[in-house]
């Protein structure tokens, strides 16, 4: 018969199979849209907050919702093996003995090569850190130290190093500690020809291919994972192995990566696909706890600030929750809906409640299984697992039990007014057992040992000072007060005197609260009918706060754990509290971790005695678990490239021309993505926030000046705990509005005032000139005028024609006082036409005659065109033929022909050169007069000269 | 003739261990090999064997290279399918041998008899594809030969060596190989080489 239950013990444990119990969700994040699977052999978490991903197709970037090719414009693809990142870049080396340095300047990432030696030795691990900023970086063929993107020294078996393949390099103060496939090995960095130590097996070490070597925080100790040997820690100060797991036992394949969290505790990832919980005991031994996820070949294990652990694998990306969130799945009859109590019973069991039937749900180390119970008369409606372990059953119309010392059900049928009373909520608090029923809140006095039957000792009703006969729930604090959410008026508390009412909140029409629990911190949360979520502090219940971020309305249950989180289960989804960030983490069915839905029944959840919340949802139990590390669910906001016109900034000046400015950015979370929103300013333009969901901006025409950007991202409305990031730049003026081109400006005005300045002054004095040189003409003329001589033949001529030809004596006179007005009239004008200036010679010219008779001839021969428009200054001709006269015998023997002839737009005047013996005193300043009127008035000269034994006087037509 | 041409390669790797090693009869070389894979698909299971190992082995200094020719593979179910080993999948005549090149991990005591667990770790060639490769094989120590025992797996993905989806079921993706090897002193060496 033993051998029957044992051989069905097997049986039933191996068809449970290797469940490892409460095991964490694990979520995979394809990295392209037909999920080709893609080597992830190393991550990293920079300081912005992105993870990077060293795949076989190169560097892929992360920042929760998207990946991101960095090396796709490098030509060849690069297999990327190893990552670090400091002073804000981060390096990856490759397969081909390169490092690809990746950084920001203004805004923009560049990537920058580094080529490390000439044969391409795949780069297995990065170091930074050490003496004298070098930095280390550990490869296949040895160690190899550069300094300033240069090598400077190659450490490998020539030099002592146990073997030449090493796989990681770790530091402590001036040492470091290099795991190979031979070994362990210490290099003391500080003394450079100093031996190089080396722990192998015969040292204690449990295997010689040392795979991973990771520093316990805070100490001189270091987790080794091992090939084909498992794990062991390593004490530095002693040179020694301190603990090392069971080699015998060890069957979970080589260990990939190991990531410390204190100097208790590390997760341990496998090649075959075990995520392990490792625990230094007391007496210094290793405990492992493994959880086995089929197919994922784990190559490296990062935890980001949010408690999510990521994973790099042979076949792709993926979180597991295990530090926050574990499960327990549970196989047929289970089913969520019917869920409508739980309670704890002891470590590694639970109370399950489907409507009228009681299970335990197991949960040990390799297995997990639910088993029936009994089934009682009524709907079960709560249970409630007292100080002492005792289980109480409440029901609907059927009264409140108990389980006895014979792991039997009893009703509490003595109890009066319980018997059929239905139950609502039961709690405890100070050795008494408190019930809500429809009818009240009794208080019952529980005997110790449960020999005799609990006793009815008081009973609270509306009129009793709650308000309301409809408790939803009991909760009793860490003072032993014992609190209620009542149907009617909200939340009140009983102190062992009184009742204490809360203030209702303002905002709050419904007194309906349906569920509470007492946070880590002894806040009391409230869940209420469709009005949110309410926090209130426990000594003074007039201070009550709404909660903001809260995802939904339609509160089933709400819970904390003891690391202060708190769980809002929702019947859609569950919102989890992390106060640090003073934010809600939010789970749903897009996450990816098959959480649809939970139970809709009212506080159907329990805490174990660690804190630990567990919730039943469609697939068997979550537990929200206590989190050993403070996390943060807060967002990073960060500038990803800024452009102006479409081209990466050279500096951060932008011209004038260029002035159309791009600004992308983009915000990191791990947690809820999907609800990022940002909120940005341009300091400079405006002070205002403003609101977006995009990830980038564009200013397409910014007045010139500084400007700083700055941009914060958020999972709700209130941006007060998020990061910023922010870029200045400045636009530049154009050149006119510069400083040095105002100034240009004034000068070239200054010049041009004064240059007017000088023309008008110019044109001024040439104007005095020409009326100077017009007097001095008239002057002339006059002067030759009234010449005495002139006047004297002039008159004598006058008397012989008087004697001689009276009529002709009078036309004479007309015509010398024509000649004398004319000389009035043209004294002040500038210019005559032709066919005048010809009219006045003609008086001129019969005076002339009149005394010359046949001595003088003028023979006019003008063109018709030139006599109706040429223009000439008036008396020239006039002043010519005196001239000629004046210096020319005349005599009826020789007679002066004078031609006066338009030729080439000109008028020449010619005689031909017979001159007086006795020349008159002043002869030719006439003509140098005559062209100094002519330069004033045109370019063209006036010439004048002996051409074949004749004066010719050239006269320009004006 | 041919195999001293073969020699001349794995010269060529290990002469510096040969210069430092002048003395000591430290090199293995392969006497007898038999080297066979097989294929477990859904509808065919395909078994190959070749004699043609070369290889060296340095007990002084742990490292070892074993070749062996592709082409030198018999005993398919039949002679087309040798045919399309070869040619299509395998590409012997621009890929010709296999190459395993490595160091043993454990540190063995090769003056005294016994069986040792060893892993072998190197770089593993085939079809132009090298990677690196972890494999545990047992090394029996019998006076002076030494007998190498290994069994491990190959996925043809990572050596780039593509099936066609006809044949899915005829051909597995992963290989089964089996390797046992006899090595000898090689104590007149410089007659062997001239």
């Amino acid at each position: 018969m033993r051998l029957k239950i044992l051989f069905f013990f097997i049986l039933w444990t191996g068809l449970t199979g290797n469940g490892f119990a409460q095991k964490p969700f694990l979520r995979s994040f394809p990295l392209n849209e037909r999920h080709v699977p893609v080597r992830v052999n190393v991550l990293l978490q920079d300081a912005v907050g992105f993870i990077y991903l060293g795949t076989e197709n190169g560097l892929v970037r992360f920042n929760g919702r998207d990946f991101l090719p960095l090396t796709r414009d490098l030509k060849k693809p690069y297999e990327v093996l190893s990552l670090a990142s400091w002073n804000g870049s981060v390096w990856a080396g490759t397969s081909r003995g390169e490092i690809l340095k990746i950084y920001h300047h203004l805004g923009c990432r560049q990537v920058k090569t580094i080529k490390v030696s000439d044969s391409s030795v795949p780069i297995r691990c990065i170091v930074s850190g050490f003496p004298s900023k070098t930095v280390w970086l550990g490869t296949e063929n040895g160690v190899f130290i550069i300094k300033d993107d240069t090598v400077r020294r190659h450490i490998n078996n020539r030099n002592g190093l146990s073997d030449n393949f090493v796989y990681t390099i770790c530091r402590m103060a001036s040492e470091a500690i290099i795991g190979t496939d031979k070994g362990i090995n210490i290099i003391d960095c500080s003394r450079p020809k100093a031996k190089i130590r080396v722990i192998t097996t015969k040292n204690g070490l449990p295997d010689n291919i040392v795979r991973v070597i990771k520093r316990i925080p805070r100490t001189s100790r270091f987790w080794i994972g091992t090939q084909q040997s498992g794990i062991a820690i390593f004490n530095a100060e002693r040179q020694k192995i301190s603990s090392v797991f069971d080699v015998s036992s060890w069957q979970y394949g080589q260990v990939n990566d190991i990531l410390p969290l204190n100097d208790r505790f590390a997760w341990v990832v496998t090649g075959k696909g075990y995520l392990l919980a490792a625990r230094i005991q007391d007496d210094g031994r290793i405990s492992i706890q493994a959880f086995h996820y089929e197919g994922c070949k784990f190559r490296s294990l990062i935890i980001d600030q949010s408690g999510n652990l990521w994973c790099g694998t042979a076949s792709g990306f993926c979180m597991l929750t295990a530090e926050y969130l574990k499960q327990i799945p549970l196989p047929a009859p289970y089913a969520f809906r019917k869920v409508t109590a739980l309670a704890g019973r002891d470590a590694h069991s639970l109370w399950l409640a489907q409507d009228s039937t009681l299970y335990k749900v197991y949960f040990n180390n390799d297995s997990t299984g639910i088993s029936y119970f009994d089934r009682l008369p009524g709907y079960i409606s709560c249970m409630y697992k007292d100080a002492k372990g005792r289980l109480w059953v409440g029901t609907i119309r059927q009264g409140l039990f108990y389980l006895d010392r014979e792991n039997r059900l009893v009703a509490c049928a003595h109890a009066g007014v319980l018997k059929k009373s239905s139950i609502l909520s039961i709690s405890g608090a100070n050795d008494h057992l408190w019930v809500s029923t429809l009818t009240g809140v009794y208080e019952l006095s529980v005997p110790v040992s449960l020999t005799s039957f609990p006793r009815v000792l008081n009973v609270y009703q509306k009129n009793s000072g709650i308000g309301s006969n409809y408790v939803y729930q009991l909760m009793s604090d860490h003072q032993g007060r014992i609190w209620m959410a009542t149907d009617g008026t909200g939340v009140c508390m009983w102190n062992g005197k009184e009742f204490i009412h809360w203030r209702n909140p303002d905002s709050l029409d419904s007194k309906v609260a349906y569920t509470m629990t007492e946070d880590a911190r002894n806040n009391v949360w409230v869940g209420t009918f469709f009005k949110g979520i309410y926090t209130l502090n426990e000594d003074d219940l007039s201070h009550v706060k709404r909660v903001g971020g809260v995802t939904d309305a339609n509160i089933s249950a709400i819970a904390a754990n003891k690391s202060g989180q708190v769980i809002a289960v929702f019947e859609r989804c569950i919102d989890e509290w992390y106060p640090q960030s003073r934010a809600f983490r939010h789970f749903n069915f897009r996450m990816g971790l098959n959480i649809d839905s939970t139970s809709n029944a009212l506080n159907c959840l329990t805490n174990d005695e660690a804190g630990n919340v567990y919730i039943p949802y469609q697939q068997g139990i979550l537990i929200f678990t206590n989190q050993i590390n403070h996390y943060s669910i807060r967002s990073f906001a960060h500038i990803d490239g800024v452009t102006a016109m479409l081209q990466p900034l050279k500096n951060s000046e932008v011209s004038y021309n260029r002035n159309f400015i791009t600004i992308n950015f983009e915000g990191i979370n791990y947690t809820n993505p999907e609800r990022l929103n940002y909120r940005f300013k341009l300091e400079g333009l405006s002070k205002e926030w403003i609101r977006t969901n995009d990830e980038f901006m564009t200013y397409p025409n910014l007045p010139p000046g500084h400007y700083t950007f700055k941009v914060q991202a958020s999972l709700d409305d209130h941006f007060n705990q998020s990061s910023e990031d922010s870029f200045s730049f400045t636009i530049k003026a154009p050149f006119w509005r510069q400083y040095w081109f105002y100034a240009l400006l004034a000068v070239i005005f200054a010049v041009l005032i004064i240059g007017l300045i000088k023309i008008r002054d110019h044109r001024q004095q040439k104007w005095i000139k020409l009326r100077s040189e017009r007097m001095d003409f008239e002057y002339e003329h006059l002067k030759s005028q009234v010449n005495p001589h002139f006047l004297f033949n002039s008159l004598n001529t006058l008397i012989n024609l008087i004697e001689e030809n009276t009529a002709s004596a009078v036309a004479y006179t007309e015509r010398l006082s024509a000649l004398y007005q004319n000389i009035l009239i043209y004294k002040n004008s500038n210019l005559i036409l032709i066919k005048d200036e010809i009219a006045l010679l003609s008086a001129y010219l019969h005076v002339q005659q009149t005394r010359f008779g046949d001595g003088l001839k003028v023979n006019i021969n003008i063109e018709e065109a030139v006599l109706a428009s040429g223009k000439m200054i008036p008396m020239v001709l006039q002043m010519l033929i005196e001239n000629a006269i004046k210096h020319n015998v005349v005599s009826v023997s020789q007679p002066l022909v004078i031609d006066i002839l338009s030729k080439d737009k000109r008028i020449i005047v010619s005689n031909p050169l017979r001159p007086k013996i006795n020349e008159d005193k002043g002869a030719g300043i006439a003509l140098i007069n005559i062209k100094k009127r002519y330069r004033l008035l045109t370019r063209q000269t006036v010439h004048y000269g002996e051409i074949n034994g004749a004066f010719v006087v050239s006269l320009p037509i004006l | 003739m041919m195999s001293l041409l073969k020699y001349r390669f794995i010269l060529l790797f290990l002469a510096p261990s040969m210069i430092c090693q002048a003395k000591g009869n430290t090199l293995y070389k392969v006497a007898s090999s038999n080297v066979s894979f097989s294929s477990r698909a859904p509808f065919e299971l395909i078994n190959a064997t070749s004699v043609s190992l070369v290889g060296v082995l340095d007990t002084a200094k742990n490292i070892f290279l074993f070749k062996m020719n592709i082409s030198s593979f018999e005993g398919f179910n039949n002679p087309l399918q040798k045919e399309h080993f070869n040619e299509d999948y395998m590409e012997s005549a621009q890929y010709p041998d296999a190459v395993y090149r490595g160091k043993i991990i454990e540190n063995i005591d090769y003056k005294h008899s016994g069986t040792y667990q060893v892993r072998t770790k190197g770089v593993f060639t085939i079809h132009g594809v090298s990677h690196e490769c972890l494999i545990q094989s047992t090394l029996k120590i019998m006076g002076q030969k030494i007998f190498i025992i290994s069994d491990f797996q190959v996925l043809l993905r990572n050596y780039n060596i593509k099936i066609p989806r006809i044949v899915h079921n005829n051909i597995s993706q992963q290989i089964n190989i089996s390797v046992k090897a006899t090595m000898v002193p090689k104590n007149n060496w410089s007659k062997t080489t001239e």
